[in-house]
């Protein structure tokens, strides 16, 4: 196995958790601005919330058992949702303001989890191998999690902006501010 | 220690939480323990309260660390977990103070990136043969 495989490994699972967070967000925004007279929107609310919670549920078994749920049919699911990310930007077809940045984070981080599950394919991976330690990945610890915490930062400077740009970050309190109710539409930063 | 990254990362994320909670009663004297205005420790923006949970996450952290590598990913998961779940329930509570993850900045950039990282490193690595064949 590759040393490069337990710091891609890790990063499949952080990308999982940041699209299904956005995911989860771009669900929020559609629960936030449907009507009732909108069943379209709340259809496509219900998906990307399940589509989100679906993510969050891999990345923690991709981890945990380390193999990835589905197998090839996990596979044309993230090529799905990548596309429909892909055609939410370019058509806009949300129509809810500011969903396009979330979109563009969405999409990022999904061809994020497609590609290192690719390579990690390619690579020959074997799971058990690296489950036992570090060491038996051919990485050293420090390494490792310097590795891991570049990783971890890439994923959160994709998904932060995407999180902000939805619904729910309009709505959100800053840091420092618990306790003070922001007004409706109003963005903190 | 330095052979587990379990251990490795509660240590270093529980020190620097510590020490981030005790500069921050220096800097937020004055201030009210919920205030909306906090003052800033460096970029980061804090007041007593946050200056507490802080303090509470790097004493949870750094005695998982130095007590063993079970201790140190139990409690790693725990805290990324609970850190993405609050972030996550509070996307569908708008306009509630629960709604904490929604934000742009580099101390919430941070933030997230210390809740995946904890968990993606508590659930993958240092697990027993008998762990990682279940």
């Amino acid at each position: 196995m590759s040393p490069a495989a337990a710091p891609v490994r890790l990063l499949t699972g952080f990308a999982g958790f940041g699209a299904g967070s956005v995911n989860l967000a771009i669900s929020s925004s559609m629960f936030a601005s449907a009507g009732a007279v909108e069943p379209a929107r709340l259809l496509a609310g219900v998906l990307a919330g399940l589509w989100g919670a679906a993510l969050l549920a891999g990345a923690v078994v991709f981890l945990a058992r380390e193999r990835l749920v589905g197998g090839r049919w996990t596979r044309y699911a993230l090529s799905s949702a990548a596309a429909v990310h892909l055609a939410g930007i370019v058509f806009a077809a949300s129509g809810t303001p500011g969903l396009g940045l979330t979109q563009l984070s969405a999409l990022l981080l999904t061809l994020m989890v497609i590609a290192s599950v690719g390579w990690l394919g390619r690579s020959g991976d074997r799971p058990q191998r690296m489950a036992t330690s570090p060491q038996a990945a051919g990485m050293r610890p420090g390494r490792l999690l310097l590795a891991a915490f570049a990783g971890a930062v890439l994923v959160a400077g994709i998904t932060t902006p995407g999180l902000a740009a939805s619904t729910a970050g309009q709505y959100a309190v800053p840091h420092g501010g618990h306790g003070h109710l922001v007004p409706a539409g109003h963005h903190q930063r | 220690m330095r052979n587990s990254p379990n251990r490795l990362v509660a240590t270093i994320f529980g020190a620097v939480y510590l020490l981030v909670g005790l500069l921050g009663f220096a800097v937020t004297s004055g201030v009210g323990f919920v205030a909306t205005e906090g003052a800033n420790l460096i970029i980061f923006e804090v007041n007593p309260l946050h200056n507490v949970i802080h303090l509470a996450i790097g004493a949870a952290l750094l005695f998982a660390g130095l007590r063993g590598t079970d201790t140190a990913r139990t409690v790693n998961a725990t805290v990324g977990a609970v850190y993405l779940l609050v972030g996550i329930v509070g996307l569908f509570l708008l306009n509630s103070p629960l709604n904490i993850i929604a934000l742009n900045g580099a101390d919430n950039v941070l933030h997230l990136a210390s809740a995946v990282l904890l968990l993606g490193v508590g659930l993958s690595l240092d697990k027993s043969p008998a762990t990682a064949r279940a």
